[in-house]
């Protein structure tokens, strides 16, 4: 017998919400087993025979803190000295981040530094790329440092085609100390895998700040000009420059070898702040580039990642609003029941009979079941270790605070876009 | 777009869901049978106990009470079909066709007790239930609370049998139609007399002025009683 006879509407709408996260998970994980032999060929066999020159950009605002490390770990790359240049962009910094990037300027020729009065990423990465004249380009956010062979292996990566525009790093947390940090350093590992995964299917729709490096020539020839190659995007330029590379059928390559270590928040607030902006930028983008959305033209991203992921969005907000819904439910009865015979309490009853054997129960597990498939996946690519201590904390708190962000950001992306078309019309 | 990858993965999802479906069903159809062989161990044990009511009209009163005592497994069969209910949803047919049997296995439960009590010259305290869960009794869900509560504190002395006035049984509407219940819920017959609305703790308390000797006699125990843990 299905479960499904006289199924209330919200159970039938998580059960396709569960079927579409399983199915999402199995099509990437299938995906990428049938590129796994592949994969493993091009990240160990291939050897660095041309250094193309190359630009990275440190956009800077009041990085006083983190910058000397950022600047260190770009010098300490594996890559010849003449075919690199580090340019600092101070964005009107209030702090002593200008004095720290003059004394690397003064001691490092590799290094210079522009400055300019506060405009925000966008502007900062605009005016340095305005006076590039190397092959690639990329950008280091002055809070993330670089392994030694990053740069090596995604030149490596770009020599694999002329097609590719772009090459993505794996991304991972520097030195996390609580327990928010643990569950991000998790959740960075599941997207080693994701993105691996996207970059198999050409789905890869955003080119993070930390260290995703360009062939200058493609980005310049998608701008209006060499000023407005980084759009303010709502406040998330890399999701824009992601989609306008894709719009425009450029690929994009990814090279989990190749690792940033990057300072996460670590407080519950700024991880919030954070999320927020990416989570309203990735909308507010997808929304810009909302002819993408379905369009045949677009293969993968258009019919499968960029749908998938709105409706990511809207599905978890909906499984937390059921989940408080049913907290409130159990509250109420309970209360009604203190307030109606007083308190007593009843311990509950551990016979196995009474353990639950709802359908969705095992479907759940399943999901988590392939879940610790793909953190494993992650480690194989990364060679990094997973803690166990990370995924635990990921997968009992991850579900509970990510919808604090991804509900706030739906609300106001769609006050944002109807207030966008109140506009237009 | 690699279309094959896209069915594969479909396939592939289909059968984790489908297999999660089966499982489940299956442990399912497993607890659905546990609850019908405790039915099946009542309805004999109460056929047998009949028959030696007829048998040996002679028993004495002790050799009675020391068989009748069917209420823990009464309990035990009402938590186990409420939380059945609860998983499989109040229409499911396997669930009412369960409550129907134990709407019956109440009844005669009822009957033999009442035939041990004219035996025997002793006045058990016995309290009718009657409840609806398809959303038209609003009070029926704390009067639920109440009559548990009472259960626990007075499983020896006390009777409490829940039925669920809904159920398509005969026997069932016979009873109801005996006590004179209309279809205001929930309703509580008590000592042959029929209330109507919700009774609080209180109320039972002064409806039922036995349970304060019971209380006062020092004969309370903690155990827990058949039926009002039924499907509220």
């Amino acid at each position: 017998m299905l479960p499904f006879g006289a199924m209330s509407v919200d159970t039938a709408v998580v059960y396709v919400l569960l079927y579409l996260s399983l199915y999402f998970e199995v099509f990437l994980l299938i995906s990428f087993i049938a590129h796994k032999n592949t994969l493993s060929k091009t990240t160990h066999k291939t050897k660095c025979t041309y250094y193309p020159s190359t630009t990275i950009i440190v956009p800077c605002y009041n990085e006083e803190k983190t910058l000397a490390g950022t600047l260190r770990s770009l010098l300490a790359l594996d890559y010849p000295q003449d075919k690199l240049s580090i340019v600092v962009v101070n964005d009107g910094s209030k702090d002593k981040t200008q004095q720290i990037a003059e004394e690397f300027a003064s001691q490092y020729q590799q290094i210079k530094v522009l400055s300019k009065e506060n405009g925000g990423k966008a502007s900062a990465m605009n005016m340095a790329i305005a006076q590039c004249k190397t092959e690639l380009v990329g950008c280091l956010d002055a809070d993330s440092f670089v392994s030694p062979n990053a740069l090596k292996l995604i030149s490596a990566k770009f020599a694999e085609s002329s097609d590719i525009s772009a090459v993505t790093p794996a991304i991972m947390i520097h030195n996390p100390t609580n327990a928010l940090q643990y569950m991000q350093r998790a959740e960075y590992m599941v997207g080693i895998f994701m993105k691996k995964a996207f970059s198999i299917i050409d789905s890869i729709i955003v080119t993070p700040g930390p260290f995703s490096i360009f062939r200058t020539e493609h980005i310049l020839a998608l701008s209006p000009n060499a000023s407005e190659v980084w759009q303010h995007a709502h406040g998330t330029e890399d999701f824009e420059m992601g989609l306008r590379l894709q719009s425009n059928f450029k690929k994009i390559a990814n090279e989990p070898l190749a690792q940033v270590h990057t300072i996460s928040p670590n407080t519950l607030y700024s991880l919030y702040r954070q999320r927020l902006r990416w989570v309203y930028g990735f909308l507010m983008n997808a929304y810009d580039y909302k002819h993408m959305i379905g369009n045949h033209k677009y293969g993968n991203v258009g019919m499968f990642i960029l749908p998938t992921a709105l409706l990511g969005v809207f599905g978890a907000v909906y499984m937390f609003g059921l989940l408080i819904f049913n907290i409130l439910k159990g509250t109420f009865n309970l209360l009604e029941r203190v307030l109606t015979t007083g308190m007593h309490v009843s311990w509950p009853n551990l016979e196995l009979f009474y353990i639950n054997t709802n359908a969705m129960l095992f479907i759940v597990i399943s999901l988590l079941a392939i879940l610790l498939l793909i953190l494993h996946n992650s480690a194989l690519l990364s060679g990094v270790k997973v803690h166990k201590r990370d995924t635990a904390l990921y997968l009992l708190l991850y579900g509970f605070v990510s919808p604090l962000w991804l509900t706030s950001a739906l609300a106001r992306a769609l006050i944002g876009a109807e207030s966008k078309w109140r506009v237009i019309r | 777009m690699n279309y094959k990858r896209y069915i594969l993965a479909f396939i592939i999802t289909s059968a984790i869901f489908a297999t999660a479906i089966l499982i489940s069903n299956k442990l399912n159809a497993d607890k659905l049978m546990q609850v019908r062989a405790i039915e099946d161990k009542m309805s004999i044990d109460i056929l047998s106990l009949e028959t030696q009511f007829d048998l040996l009209q002679e028993l004495s009163c002790e050799q009675i009470g020391n068989s009748t005592i069917l209420s823990s497994e009464l309990s035990n069969l009402a938590s186990k079909l409420s939380y059945m209910e609860e998983q499989r949803g109040a229409d499911d047919s396997e669930v009412i066709r369960l409550k129907r049997r134990y709407s019956l296995l109440q009844i005669k439960d009822l009957l033999l007790m009442k035939r041990v009590s004219d035996k025997c010259n002793i006045k058990p305290t016995v309290v009718l239930y009657f409840y609806s869960n398809k959303g038209d009794c609003s009070s029926c869900k704390r009067q639920g609370y109440v009559l548990t509560k009472l259960a626990e504190d007075y499983s020896d002395n006390l009777r409490i049998y829940a039925f669920d006035a809904n159920l398509d049984l005969s026997v069932l509407k016979t009873l109801i139609n005996i006590n004179n219940v209309t279809k205001e819920l929930p309703a509580l017959v008590i000592n042959g007399k029929t209330y109507y609305g919700f009774k609080s703790l209180d109320d039972m308390h002064k409806l039922l002025p036995e349970l304060a000797d019971i209380e006062e006699s020092g004969k309370v125990s903690g155990t827990s009683d058949p039926v009002a843990d039924t499907p509220e």
